[in-house]
């Protein structure tokens, strides 16, 4: 039983709100319209164990926030590549793979960061992370949250971020290479 | 040090504190390793289009028409 809950003023005096949050997550219009409506479910569901301690803003956005990280987690997780494909495992180990090295050649192109071609290709490699992996990169390296802060978000110790924040790196550069400075 | 230490490194130095020892050792790999000076300065830049995708395109805001849609959905499900 939803007690005292106008929907019609939820969803003016929240939904902007929500949506601005997810859209800034997911990229998606649909998907973060999803999002809203399934949040504000939720919010009409449990409104009876809400004690509160927050504004009801504040509380609607903390369940969209789990239900963005749960999407990501549910989501197969997309290939990793194994840092074998980076770098050497014989011979000289830990250095570069002959054709992973970088070529430093980004900083031809520093003037064109504003470039919307170039961001969306960034972002179509971004895709290709694994779910949880672009959450963590979206926050610390997009968003640039407090490191104390994403771990708390994404249930992480301090050095899963750093591992994370390197191997996606990898990744990324590999397939900005690709996509963009060498295509 | 590993290029593949040495990137580790280079990675978390944008997002966290390094030791003197981490910050020593790289220091050291950077002046030998042409390639992971390259991975430096590529990284750099990735870090910036990376940051620059906080700007985003979509409106920010529901139109009258998906909220009142919303409003919809939310009656029916109550
Ligand atoms: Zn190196």
């Amino acid at each position: 039983m939803s007690q005292s809950i106008n929907i019609s003023d939820w969803v003016d005096q929240y939904a902007d709100a929500l949506y601005a949050y997810a859209i800034s997550r997911v990229d998606d219009p649909d998907q973060a319209k999803d999002f809203v409506q399934d949040t504000f479910l939720a919010g009409i569901k449990s409104y009876d164990k809400f004690e509160g301690k927050s504004s009801v803003k504040t509380w609607l956005i903390s369940i969209l926030k789990r239900k963005i990280i749960d999407y990501y987690r549910q989501r197969e997780a997309r290939k990793t590549t194994p840092l074998s494909h980076f770098f050497r495992e014989n011979g000289r180990k830990g250095h570069w793979v002959q054709d992973m090295a970088p070529k430093g050649n980004f900083a031809e192109d520093e003037s064109e960061i504003e470039n919307e071609e170039l961001k969306m290709t960034l972002q179509s490699c971004l895709e290709l992370l694994p779910g949880k992996w672009k959450g963590v990169v979206f926050d610390k390296l997009v968003d640039e949250k407090d490191s104390d802060e994403v771990c708390k978000e994404h249930e992480i110790t301090p050095s899963n971020l750093w591992v994370i924040v390197h191997r996606a790196k990898l990744q990324l550069r590999e397939c900005l290479e690709k996509k963009w400075f060498n295509a | 040090m590993s290029c593949r230490k040495a990137s580790y490194i280079i990675e978390k130095r944008w997002v966290s504190k390094i030791s003197l020892w981490e910050k020593l050792s790289l220091k050291f790999h950077l002046m030998i390793c042409n390639l992971c000076r390259k991975y430096e300065s590529d990284s750099k830049i990735l870090g910036k289009i990376l940051k620059s995708l906080n700007k985003h395109e979509h409106s920010s805001h529901l139109s009258k028409t998906d909220k009142d849609a919303l409003k919809d959905a939310l009656k029916i499900s109550e």
